[in-house]
């Protein structure tokens, strides 16, 4: 992978927050000398690792990597060794039901999408608000409706996943982590499958939906890096920050 | 010589551990499912109601054919056969006597279960580990979403309504099956058939129906259920999965069945 790719550090001011320095903000996720359980390949070690809230940070990194480290953001893996904090809490540390209850504020997409396959996209996005105990049938109606129109992908609606072309598979994979208005977005490679204008597209509406935007990318997507508020590296090296710079989109 | 002895003793040891890990496992599941069913959200219901619907629909309905033909099979064959020993040593008037006690009681709840772990069972354990494989049983746990309430609770609820009303049904099949062939072969009449059948029937048989109906089919959907979801990941765990379901199922219900017999019998 590419990692000598030239990557921008620009010192820019954020347009709403008005920030410059990411690292000076409440981290939304933060890593302390942590190391997933196996199997972890290519795990650099003890890592250090902080996301700042209310921006977009993209992390760059290996496709043996990107899997324990967004499983451990997300608490459905306990690191072994060191704490991650999401949201101020260890996810990792809480019980079963009390990890079910957090996971309520994130909106996650991971790989595989993992799209329910014998029902529809729609019913897909109501399971979220209406097992989550947050919205009646009718409201969670109205909810699924609204996000499937700014995605763009109502008029599939009413099929199964596996009669959808993959990018509105995609795209549902995504609607489904932003319907309930996450406090934090975690993306694993979210615009696979989709045209930069699309990618661009979704990318808007997710910083629209969400306060903190956090995607681990394994594929060079400059637009992609380019829109990131932070850009990290991460490698069997370590993590890096190659730059933090204003939103463009 | 001593040194063989020890790791045989060693071995049975570990063997032993992984036994009893994995019963603990189970009961931490079941601990689990429980709480989730406690736990079920209101909001939930339509969804929940159409998963019981379609397992009812899939366990029960369409297995009504393969029953009907089992049930009319063993029903003849018992019965016939029954009739023919009791008129041969004499017994008639025990006879509706032990074709309650051996249909009804025992064959009727016993075989539905049997049928039902080799049709919906294994279809359970096997939809459940390919939930895992593609990645959606993780995806509903990353979205705060409980697995045992999406898929296991509202299996389990249909499965313990089928296997009952299939049991019933298997023993409505059976007598009628066998009444028609005694009638047939000219052994006994209808009348003496049904008057032997009244006299020997007690509301406890059909409580009896009931109850290992629905303790079988909990007990199917929850162990097939278990297998399923921590199967594993890999397609090639899938049949594996399967496999341990039905076994694990089939000790269950015949377990439950002699324990059942134990307390009715001794």
């Amino acid at each position: 992978m590419g990692f000598a790719a030239v990557l921008t550090t620009r010192d820019a001011v954020h347009p709403e927050s008005g920030i410059s320095n990411p690292e000076s903000r409440e981290a939304a996720v933060r890593l302390l000398g942590a190391v997933p359980p196996p199997p972890a390949f290519d795990w650099p070690g003890p890592l250090d690792l902080s996301i700042p809230s209310g921006l977009t940070t993209v992390i760059w990194t290996l496709p043996s990597l990107a899997m324990p480290l967004i499983r451990l953001c997300v608490g459905l893996r306990s690191p072994v060794h060191g704490r991650v904090w999401v949201l101020g809490q260890e996810a990792g540390l809480m019980s079963r039901f009390e990890g079910m209850t957090f996971r309520r504020r994130l909106g996650v997409a991971m790989q595989p999408g993992g799209l329910i396959s014998n029902v529809t996209v729609r019913t897909n996005l109501m399971v979220p608000l209406l097992y989550g105990g947050l919205a009646d049938m009718e409201q969670s109606l109205v909810l699924v409706e609204e996000v499937l129109g700014a995605i763009g992908i109502a008029r599939w609606a009413d099929r199964r996943p596996a009669d959808v072309p993959p990018e509105v598979r995609q795209a549902a994979i995504l609607a489904r982590a932003l319907v309930r208005r996450p406090e934090l977005v975690l993306l694993e490679a979210p615009f696979r499958a989709l045209r930069t204008k699309r990618g661009e597209e979704l990318l808007k509406l997710c910083r629209e939906r969400a306060g903190t935007v956090m995607i681990v990318e394994t594929e060079n997507e400059p637009w992609l890096f380019e829109r990131a508020d932070t850009l990290v590296t991460l490698d069997e090296r370590g993590a890096r920050l190659e730059g933090h710079e204003v939103g463009t989109s | 010589m001593p040194m063989a002895a020890a790791a045989t003793i060693e071995a049975i040891g570990r063997g032993f551990r992984t036994r009893a890990g994995r019963q603990v496992e189970r009961l931490r599941f079941i601990g689990a499912m429980i709480r989730s069913a406690m736990h079920y959200p209101v909001t939930t219901r339509p969804l929940a109601l159409r998963v019981i619907l379609n397992q009812i629909r899939f366990t029960a309905v369409q297995a009504l054919p393969l029953l009907t033909t089992i049930a009319f099979v063993i029903g003849v064959t018992v019965i016939v056969q029954a009739h023919a020993q009791a008129a041969r040593f004499g017994f008639s008037e025990a006879l509706g006597k032990i074709l309650t006690t051996v249909v009804v009681r025992e064959l009727g709840p016993l075989l539905t279960a049997i049928i039902v772990i080799g049709r919906s069972g294994s279809a359970i354990a096997a939809e459940l580990a390919t939930d895992g494989v593609l990645g959606e049983t993780e995806a509903m746990e990353s979205m705060g979403v409980d697995p045992h309430q999406y898929l296991v609770v509202p299996r389990v609820v249909g499965a313990a309504i089928s296997v009952t009303l299939l049991a019933v049904f298997f023993d409505a099949v059976t007598l009628t099956s066998g009444a028609l062939f005694t009638w047939m072969l000219g052994q006994v009449s209808i009348v003496e058939y049904v008057a032997s059948l009244r006299l020997a029937l007690v509301p406890l048989d059909l409580w009896l129906t009931l109850a290992k109906g629905s303790i079988f089919g909990i007990g199917i959907a929850t162990l097939c259920s278990y297998e399923g979801l921590l199967g594993g990941r890999l397609p090639t765990d899938i049949p594996q999965c399967v496999t341990r379901g039905v076994v694990s199922s089939m000790l269950f219900v015949f377990m439950v069945s002699s324990i059942f017999s134990l307390i009715l019998y001794t």
